[in-house]
Order: structure tokens, then C-alpha cells, then sequence
């Protein structure tokens, strides 16, 4: 595609108005683990498929579910080290809001701030994004919610949503269900 | 007898400790302390404490699913007054007001950030930020000037969820003190205490808490010559907000 030539530095746009990391991004998802998130109307179920390349590979040692607050949590479809990082500087940001307000962070809010993160990696130098969606859950004052985000920053909230391989299997048995 | 001693950094406001900081060469021994330190105060080159620069009483009182707030008027520079309507007491939102005492121009530039702040956050948020989260808010405010402060005490006073009355004090560097009953703050405080305490009992209605706070703020202001000059109440129910200006001596 007459993309290509525009694929190179993130920072530039191509003529069809798409960054094209983004988009490669997104791909490098869509061929992560699949991992779903269903809203309920007193509590948020997350999962994923815990598949692991060698029954060598100690199962205890790879979480691929993390708290970021006791009462959020997130999974993620597409590259592991990516999301520790992210998880990483969530917790740190969620940890600063409860010291300067005394309060525990809202979901909303705290989505907000790593979709944040997220896009700064979309639009500085010398960097890539990040390679994965996230799904957070969480339960606060406006009860149980489910939030998306993607490497471009974007987050929606949901009331089911499904990443990663099959995701179109996954989301038509949502719809139906 | 009593030796006075005078210390210039912004202390916990409930005690004063007052220890004289330099000259050595002035005062040989400790006896001429005493003596010493009330030259100082009346020695107009001597900077006074630099709380009692402007001159300011400020108290808050918890009532039946009600707060008080009051302050006095006065603004002055060490012995003149220069300004008889000093608005000391903000409202935040609808239910969390704050009262600043000390440097008046702390008072103003504290009040214009923690409204710059509160702004952001309802906006952000989308919701008005309980009075809790706002007072740790303030103290983590003037604990960022640790070593340069916002020479103010800050009271805060709003409704909680539920319509539960919160009040609370801090020092100038950020030390919160929360109280059931009243807290208070300014050149007068060690007067607004003794009145509160005389005065005050739980759960009171908002006219007899109006009653009661506008009393023990005319008494003690009365007492201090940096403060006065009337006094400026709010009465803050689930339902309404009144805002009294009392006249008292206006001296």
C-alpha cells in the first residue's frame, strides 16, 4: 500500500490520514491471547486464555490478570513486557491520587490517566507504542465499569468486550448472549 | 518567674512557643528576656511575628447536620487598619467553605489556587469534591512549601455524604487537626478558645448555632486588638447557605 512509505516514523502521518505504527500496533493485538470482560450489575468478570509455550513453564510465575488497586483490575490481549510496564506506572499514578487526595482513584479516571500514557508514546520521539489493549475493571462510587484501551490512547467503556485472536467469534457470541 | 520565649517559624498554631532567636550580644543573661522580648514587640523595627502582620480570627462550628463558619473584617498592617470588609472565608463549592488566617496576601493567593485546583477537579471529575478530600488536598498543598511556607491556617469546613458536618484546622505547613466540635484559627485564638469551649454544645440548630458562633466570635475579637472591626457569618444547612454580617465594636 502507498502507506508503507509513510510506516516508518510514527510521528508522521500517512496521506490517508492514519498513523500507520498505530494500525501495526492494533495488528500486534489482534494476534495476542484473546481476553474478554462482561459487566455485570454487581461486579465485572474479566478473563483470558492462559497459554503457555512449554509445559515446562512454571504457570504460577505468569499473571496475566493484575490488580492495579484493590478494586481495579486489568487484562490485556497482545505483548506481556509491554503491559508490566503499564501496569507498573498505573499502580505508581493510582498511588498518587490516594496520597493527595486520601481517596481511592475512580475508574474512570484512572483509564483516563493511562490512556494518557498511551498516547504520549504515539506522539514523542524515539519511542514506539505500546503493544497492547488493556481491559480494565473496576467497582467504585458509580458502581462496576469496564473500560478498553488501545495503543492509540483511545479507551471506551463497555458493557461486554472481547481482544485478541477470534475477537469477531468472541464479540458475536456477546452480542448474542 | 515565666521566661518568654519567641520563635519565628510557622509553629503548630494551638500552642505558641516563642523563643528570641538572635543577639547575643544584646542580652548577656536570661534574666533581661522577659524584659527583651516585650521591647521587641513594641520596637517597630523589630518584625513581630509575622502571623500577627495582618491581624485575623477565624473559626468554624459543627452543629445538627449544619456548620458555622465566621471570621472577622479587619484587614491592617501591624497597628493601622486599612480595610474594614477583608473577605476571609471562601466558598469552595456549595457545601466546603475555608477560612484562611494569617499574611493576608497568602490568603488570597492560597484561596486562588485551591480554587484552581477544585476547578479542575469538577471538571475533570465531574463531581464536587467531598470536604475530606479537599482538606487533604490543602495539606498536601502547603506540605509542597515545606521549607518556604504559606504563611496561613487554613480552616475547613463543609457537609459531608449524608449531610454529616466536617471541620478541620492545620498549621501552616499542612499538620490537619479534625475536630467534632469547633476549631479555630488567628491572632484571637487562644480567646476563640476559651469562648467556644464555654459556649458551645453538640448539636445545635442553625439559629441557635448562629447565635452561639456570632458570640463567641464579637467576645474574643473584642479581646484582640488585630482583629475585628465585625464579623462575617456563614451558616451552611443541606438546604441553604446564609451569609450574616454581624457589627460589633469597631475598633
Amino acid at each position: 500500500m502507498g502507506d508503507s512509505q509513510y510506516s516508518f516514523s510514527l510521528t508522521t502521518f500517512s496521506p490517508s490520514g492514519k498513523l500507520v505504527q498505530i494500525e501495526h500496533a492494533l495488528t500486534a493485538v489482534g494476534s495476542g491471547q484473546t481476553s474478554l470482560g462482561i459487566k455485570a450489575s454487581n461486579g465485572v468478570v474479566i478473563a483470558t486464555e492462559k497459554k503457555l509455550p512449554s509445559i515446562l513453564v512454571d504457570e504460577a510465575s505468569v499473571q496475566k490478570i493484575q490488580h492495579l488497586t484493590p478494586n481495579i483490575g486489568t487484562v490485556y490481549s497482545g505483548m506481556g513486557p509491554d503491559f508490566r510496564v503499564l501496569v507498573r506506572k498505573s499502580r505508581k499514578q493510582a498511588e498518587q491520587y490516594l496520597r493527595l487526595y486520601k481517596e481511592p482513584i475512580p475508574v474512570t479516571q484512572l483509564v483516563r490517566e493511562t490512556a494518557t500514557v498511551m498516547q504520549e508514546f504515539t506522539q514523542s520521539g524515539g519511542v514506539r507504542p505500546f503493544g497492547v489493549s488493556l481491559l480494565v475493571a473496576g467497582y467504585d462510587d458509580k458502581g462496576p465499569q469496564l473500560y478498553q484501551v488501545d495503543p492509540s490512547g483511545s479507551y471506551f467503556s463497555w458493557k461486554a468486550s472481547a481482544m485478541g485472536k477470534n475477537v469477531s467469534n468472541a464479540k458475536t457470541f456477546l452480542e448474542k448472549r | 518567674e515565666k521566661e518568654e520565649v519567641r520563635l519565628d517559624f510557622p509553629p503548630s498554631h494551638r500552642r505558641r512557643l516563642y523563643l528570641v532567636l538572635s543577639l547575643p550580644s544584646t542580652f548577656p543573661d536570661f534574666s533581661s528576656v522577659r524584659k527583651s522580648s516585650k521591647l521587641y514587640s513594641e520596637n517597630p523595627k523589630f518584625p513581630m511575628s509575622i502571623f500577627e502582620y495582618n491581624g485575623s480570627a477565624v473559626v468554624a462550628m459543627v452543629g445538627k447536620n449544619c456548620f458555622a463558619i465566621a471570621s472577622d473584617r479587619r484587614l491592617g498592617v501591624q497597628l493601622q487598619t486599612i480595610a474594614t470588609d477583608f473577605q476571609r472565608i471562601s466558598k469552595i463549592h456549595d457545601r466546603v467553605f475555608i477560612g484562611l488566617s494569617g499574611l493576608a496576601t497568602d490568603v488570597q493567593t492560597l484561596y486562588q489556587r485551591l480554587v484552581f485546583r477544585h476547578k479542575l477537579y469538577q471538571l475533570r471529575e465531574e463531581r464536587d469534591m467531598k470536604p475530606e478530600t479537599f482538606a487533604s488536598l490543602v495539606s498536601a498543598i502547603l506540605y509542597e512549601k515545606r521549607f518556604g511556607p504559606y504563611l496561613c491556617q487554613p480552616v475547613i469546613a463543609g457537609l459531608g455524604d449524608d449531610n454529616k458536618p466536617f471541620i478541620c484546622t492545620m498549621d501552616s505547613i499542612g499538620a490537619k487537626e479534625l475536630a467534632k466540635d469547633f476549631v479555630v484559627s488567628g491572632t484571637a485564638s487562644e480567646s476563640l478558645y476559651g469562648a467556644c469551649e464555654a459556649m458551645y454544645k453538640p448539636d445545635m440548630e442553625a439559629e441557635e448555632l448562629f447565635e452561639t458562633i456570632s458570640q463567641a466570635l464579637l467576645s474574643s475579637v473584642d479581646r484582640d486588638c488585630l482583629s475585628g472591626w465585625g464579623g462575617h457569618v456563614y451558616i451552611v444547612t443541606p438546604t441553604e447557605i446564609k451569609e450574616r454580617i454581624l457589627k460589633g465594636r469597631m475598633d
